[in-house]
């Protein structure tokens, strides 16, 4: 489990991390979200030990990363730009990490190697962004970590290879128990892989919420009335976006989908169906009721 | 293959990173060996191979001079060239092994992969910093072997060559050590290998050069400081310049001190290293610097140095041009180094706090200089607590001094030696007419040397030594004229004249001819047979301690004149010493010895050696 309470990052004057605290349980999958220079990736360092906190703590399975390197030997850290040695090819890498982390795992490693369309006795740099980043994965899910950390892990990767590493995840959080957290600003792809979402804004987290939950309690109607009611007739539902274009409208409203179906029917409305709410939607609303600009965050 | 261990510990982690970090290093080592072997084992090789060959064809020699020869050509080798060679060498592969080995520390990239490890941060540091010194060490003593083997090869005897080779083979791993350090200390400082680099070579231009510049200006300023002889200080010139103090060691200035210096630097420098690492912040990674100390230190001493430098430049015209150079000269250093380490001017405004450090500081040395440093311009010891004291006159005449062994390494030098009370008391009392002289101009301007000085150095019966050298200077201040009253006094004491001249220190036999001139013949050589040699040392003797015709110890006007004797006395070479006296100033060197030639003039006829060699028929 990863307990994170009131953490503080600085660079300068200006705080990456301000006051943080949220939790994430074990053999989850976990996505944060938010607008670039948001806090994710510096959160992710923080939590790989790289840096090191300037206030509060973050404790994995209650102890802290930095300088801990029995904690570090089950992390697993792919930063959005992997690094590999000068020159190495991927067997290099493999033999160092076998030397580094004491669950390395050879046959898997080889296994790995079959899955990805790498070859592993070239030089990484000449390899593509893409199939960098399938190095990196292979060298991490070898090395059996309990944790494994990915900042901005689909780009670059095909969508077979997102697939694969959606399976590799599902089987690995389900066979091990591995507790995977992936930043990105793709929340097509967060949506299907992740169990769990935290939504960082500003240094801060907006919220931490359990995907479907998440879904559950926020609903996407549309209808069409004629004349269009005044706004406070749809109350006491809790409006979260409010669109009319004409005598048709779309409303985002918290609440299960029967409920919100109920109250709307009983205002007579022409016609009114339920629309399947995307993860981005649901972000949308949640900031804009949070006050945030939303063309802004979601880059 | 699934390992059930936890995590390694920190031995495991340290031979991990150790291994990889040489492994990937490997090339460079034999890079290194091989560059090594290039510069030393070849060059010796050849070399020798050259000597044999040419003393093949001299048929003179015999077997045991062949084989002393050969000795005496590696001994030469390896106590000069070799080391300076190899230590050269080091020098450039500790700068390029600690960028390899450490400069992932300014790759935002590479830190988030290492720092992520489960590698403590003293494993990571000690398991690179041990493969560099491994690569900078293992060439070198391949190197020391290979030597060595040649060495055998010529039958040259191992002891005395490999003892040699063995203890300048230790400066140059020492150095090594010290100069790799202190890279990492940088690199460790430093958030891009520039800075590294620019900081590295500030330090070690910067501080020896504001060394040498604070000397001079104290020099000029304070009467009785000798700033001239900075060189003879290599040890402060280059207290923390490793890279200076690396080259300087294999020429000069090796001491157990200087060893135990570099050692304890070399330690403090890695046990700072781990510290500063354990603190170190990895999103410091390509910033100007983690720490800013190398920056503020670097900007300082060039800014000092640049600044006395130029000042002592305009000093030649005048002395408010030295001011003026101080001031532009120091201020254009701060802004280019301020811009080159800002790569800009955005900092500049901010960084004018440390330039006016720089200024408060330069105007209370000064001040503290020219007041005279807390009375070390007045500063004479009592009479009383003196055992000894040398006086070395800024002009010595062509006294023989020095004595070298065959090689011609100096062993021993004679200085004038003062030891009776009587006599401490009249050179004390000189010393403090001196002072009185230079005291007329308090506070103390800083002037322009004439060159020379004359020195007073005591020795203390508490064991200390106090030394204060006076010059001339180029206004007011004619340490001749000064110092002709007091030198008459100085050349009438007998142990005085006795310990100016090794004449009165070596037997008559060691004379082997003189060159005699006067203003009518030029240099006719004279072969000594003992007898002559005898009653020539005797009359030479005598005119010495005669004050009245001894003149030529103050300079050589005299010579000038139509009526006038000069004598070249020539030593003969590599001569056994012998007699009580010389002996106790050889100091237990037990080996052949060679003097230099003394010269001597007389413009007075009735000096002894003048009636002398007239009655020989040698004028």
């Amino acid at each position: 489990m990863i307990k994170v309470e009131n953490l503080t990052k600085q660079f300068g004057a200006k705080a990456a991390l301000d006051n943080v605290s949220f939790t994430i349980g074990g053999g989850s999958v976990f996505g944060l979200v938010g607008s670039n220079g948001a806090g994710k990736s510096t959160f992710l360092r923080t939590l790989a030990g790289i840096y090191f906190p300037d206030g509060g703590k973050v404790l994995v399975d209650g102890k802290a990363p930095f300088e801990n390197a029995q904690v570090k030997s089950e992390i697993c850290f792919i930063p959005d730009y992997p690094y590999f040695f000068r020159q190495a090819t991927l067997a290099d890498m493999a033999k160092f990490y076998a030397g580094i982390y004491p669950k390395w795992d050879l046959k898997r490693f080889e296994d790995l190697c079959k899955l990805f369309p790498v070859e592993k006795k070239e030089r990484i740099s000449r390899f593509s962004k893409g199939m960098q980043r399938q190095a990196a994965l292979i060298c991490a899910f070898s090395a059996h970590p309990k944790y494994l950390l990915m900042d901005e892990i689909f780009d670059g990767l095909d969508p077979v290879m997102r697939q694969l590493l959606k399976k590799l995840v599902s089987e690995e959080v389900s066979e091990s128990g591995m507790t995977v957290i992936i930043a990105s600003h793709n929340l097509r792809e967060l949506e299907d892989l992740c169990d769990h979402v935290g939504l960082f804004h500003k240094g801060g987290i907006l919220f931490e919420k359990d995907i479907d939950a998440l879904r559950l309690g926020v609903s996407k109607v549309q209808a069409a009335f004629r004349p269009m009611p005044e706004k406070s007739a749809f109350e006491p539902m809790e409006i979260l976006q409010w669109q009319t274009r004409g005598s048709l409208l779309n409303l985002v409203v918290r609440g299960n989908r029967e409920e919100v179906m109920k109250k709307l029917n009983s205002m007579n409305p022409l016609f009114a169906e339920a629309l399947p709410l995307t993860l981005e939607e649901v972000f949308i609303s949640e900031m804009e009721v949070a006050g945030y600009d939303i063309n802004n965050i979601l880059s | 293959m699934t390992s059930t261990t936890s995590s390694l510990n920190g031995s495991r982690q340290f031979s991990q990173i150790y291994l990889w970090s040489l492994r990937k290093n490997i090339g460079m080592a034999a890079l290194h060996a091989l560059l090594l072997f290039l510069v030393n084992p070849l060059i010796l090789l050849i070399s020798l191979s050259g000597q044999k060959s040419s003393m093949e064809l001299d048929s003179h020699l015999t077997a045991a001079e062949k084989a002393e020869r050969f000795s005496e050509y590696y001994s030469s080798f390896v106590d000069h060239m070799a080391p300076f060679l190899a230590m050269f060498v080091v020098l450039v592969f500790c700068a390029v092994l600690c960028v390899n080995l450490f400069s992932y520390l300014q790759n935002k990239r590479s830190v988030d992969l290492l720092h992520a490890l489960p590698v403590r941060r003293e494993s990571m540091l000690l398991g690179r910093w041990f493969a560099g010194i491994t690569v900078l060490f293992v060439p070198v003593l391949l190197d020391c072997l290979s030597m060595w083997i040649i060495s055998a090869a010529y039958g040259i005897p191992a002891a005395a060559s490999m003892q040699t080779l063995f203890l300048q083979m230790l400066w140059v791993l020492l150095m090594g050590a010290a100069a790799f350090t202190f890279c990492v200390f940088m690199m460790l400082c430093t958030g891009t290998t520039l800075d590294a680099v620019l900081s590295a070579l500030g330090i070690n231009g910067g501080y020896p050069l504001l060394i040498i510049c604070v000397y001079t200006v104290a020099g000029l300023l304070l009467p009785g400081f000798n700033g001239e002889d900075v060189f003879q200080h290599l040890g402060i010139l280059t207290a923390f310049a490793p890279f200076a103090a690396g080259i300087f060691a294999t020429i000069d200035g090796q001491s157990v001190w200087l060893a135990l210096w570099w050692l304890a630097v070399t330690l403090l420098l890695l046990a700072g290293s781990i510290l500063l690492y354990r603190r170190r912040r990895s999103e410091t990674a390509e910033d100007n610097f983690a720490i800013p100390l190398p920056k503020i230190a670097v900007r300082f001493l060039l800014t000092a140095a640049g600044g006395l430098g130029f000042g002592l430049i305009l000093n030649t015209s005048s002395m408010s041009g030295f001011f003026f150079g101080v001031l532009f000269g120091s201020f254009a250093t701060h802004v280019v180094v301020e811009a080159v380490y800002s790569r800009g001017f955005r900092y500049m405004k901010k960084s004018m706090m440390w330039y006016g450090i720089f200024v408060v500081m330069f105007i209370a040395c000064y001040g503290v200089l020219c007041t005279g440093l807390f009375g070390y311009d007045t500063r004479v010891p009592n009479a009383s607590e003196v055992e000894s004291v040398s006086v070395i006159p800024y002009y010595s005449g062509d006294h023989s001094t020095q004595i070298v062994d065959d090689h011609w390494n100096q062993i021993a030098e004679l200085t004038p030696t003062i030891r009776d009370s009587e006599n401490i008391k009249t050179v004390v009392n000189l010393q403090q007419n001196i002072i009185q002289k230079y005291r007329s101009r308090y506070p103390y301007r800083l002037k322009n040397h004439m060159g020379g000085g004359l020195t007073f150095s005591y020795k203390l019966k508490n064991g200390k030594v106090m030394t204060r050298v006076y010059q001339s200077y180029s206004d007011d201040m004619d340490l001749n004229e000064m110092v002709q009253p007091f030198y008459k006094e100085l050349s009438g004491m007998r142990e005085y004249v006795e310990t100016s001249d090794l004449i009165f220190y070596v037997q008559p036999d060691s004379m082997e001819s003189i060159d005699v001139y006067t203003a009518q013949a030029q240099g006719k050589t004279h072969v000594l047979d003992a007898e002559k040699a005898q009653q020539l040392q005797e009359a030479v003797k005598q005119d010495l301690y005669d004050k009245e015709v001894n003149g030529n110890d103050l300079s050589d006007q005299k010579a000038a004149t139509d009526r006038y004797l000069s004598i070249s006395v020539d030593y003969r070479e590599n001569f056994v010493p012998e007699g009580e006296k010389l002996k106790a100033l050889l100091g237990g060197y037990q080996g052949r010895i060679n003097i230099q030639n003394a010269n001597y003039v007389w413009n007075d006829d009735s000096s002894a050696t003048w009636n002398l060699l007239a009655q020989w028929g040698w004028l």
